[in-house]
């Protein structure tokens, strides 16, 4: 069942990253790739909370559902939503087109700032529920 | 139309990530999620800078030498650009894997996740390079 579900949530988050390229339109070359940049680090922070949220809470409420729910929003969904071989192809045409500096800064923004999100997300869905009353 | 193309290519795409997700965990073990991850980005980009270079040497996009975004593509290069590759390939997955070797280790420790994150990034990167200069 978890195959339909990658292939599920794969069609819906792919379709959702060809609208944000059709919302964001790329100038002229040298430009900051706005679109990728926007779609991978908002699926970084979304697949650490999603993993944060699945592994503590959902795991503790109803362990059965993790790896669909894994399988349909994080293989599938955010898995399609982003997107690596945009990201290191306008890499290196920015690169070829003389802007290094751009393609450097590019680059590091991408990977490191995907780091920390899903870091954040993680360690932000992940802490253990909080009492609805503090004790007295 | 492009958008059912899109669409559809995005499907078939995840569904060959995962299916070698499990291929390769089940051959590796679970310590090979961050391998299958490695195998579908170099592999996804390099077949993008192949393409991007047979674009660009076809002249479909003016200006510039070698184009960024999808202007002017047509729908068959738009689905399996965007569609298969990008569903094909993951930045999501990436980040949580070096997310998840950074949560675990200790002080000094969690820089590795950073380390493991440029990794993926330079060997794509060059990926795509390669692509595009046997295109």
């Amino acid at each position: 069942m978890n195959w339909w579900l990658v292939a599920l949530g794969g069609g819906l988050g792919t379709g959702a990253h060809y609208a944000v390229n059709q919302v964001i339109i790329y100038p002229g070359a040298p430009a900051w790739p706005w679109a990728t940049l926007a779609v991978n680090l908002a699926g970084s922070l979304m697949i650490g909370l999603l993993y944060g949220w699945t592994g503590r809470r959902l795991a503790a409420s109803s362990p059965d559902l993790v790896a669909p729910v894994r399988a349909l929003a994080g293989a599938g969904l955010l898995g399609g939503f982003t997107t690596y071989s945009a990201f290191s192809a306008e890499v290196v045409a920015l690169a070829w087109g003389g802007a290094v500096g751009v393609a450097c800064g590019y680059a590091l923004t991408s990977a490191v700032g995907g780091v920390a999100l899903a870091w954040a997300g993680l360690r932000l869905a992940g802490q253990p529920p909080q009492p609805a009353t503090e004790p007295q | 139309m492009t958008w059912l193309g899109v669409t559809l290519g995005g499907a078939v795409g995840a569904i060959a990530r995962y299916g070698l997700g499990q291929l390769i965990g089940h051959w590796a073990g679970a310590k090979a999620t961050g391998l299958a991850t490695l195998l579908v980005n170099l592999t996804g980009s390099f077949a993008l800078g192949w393409l991007v270079g047979t674009i660009a040497s076809s002249g479909v996009t003016a200006g510039s030498s070698v184009p960024i975004g999808t202007a002017g593509w047509g729908a068959w290069r738009v689905m399996v650009a965007v569609g298969l590759l990008g569903g094909f390939t993951t930045f999501s997955a990436a980040s949580l894997e070096a997310a998840e070797k950074a949560d675990r280790g200790r002080g000094w420790e969690r820089l590795s996740g950073i380390g493991q994150a440029l990794v993926m990034a330079l060997a794509s990167i060059g990926a795509a390079g390669l692509g595009l200069l046997v295109s």
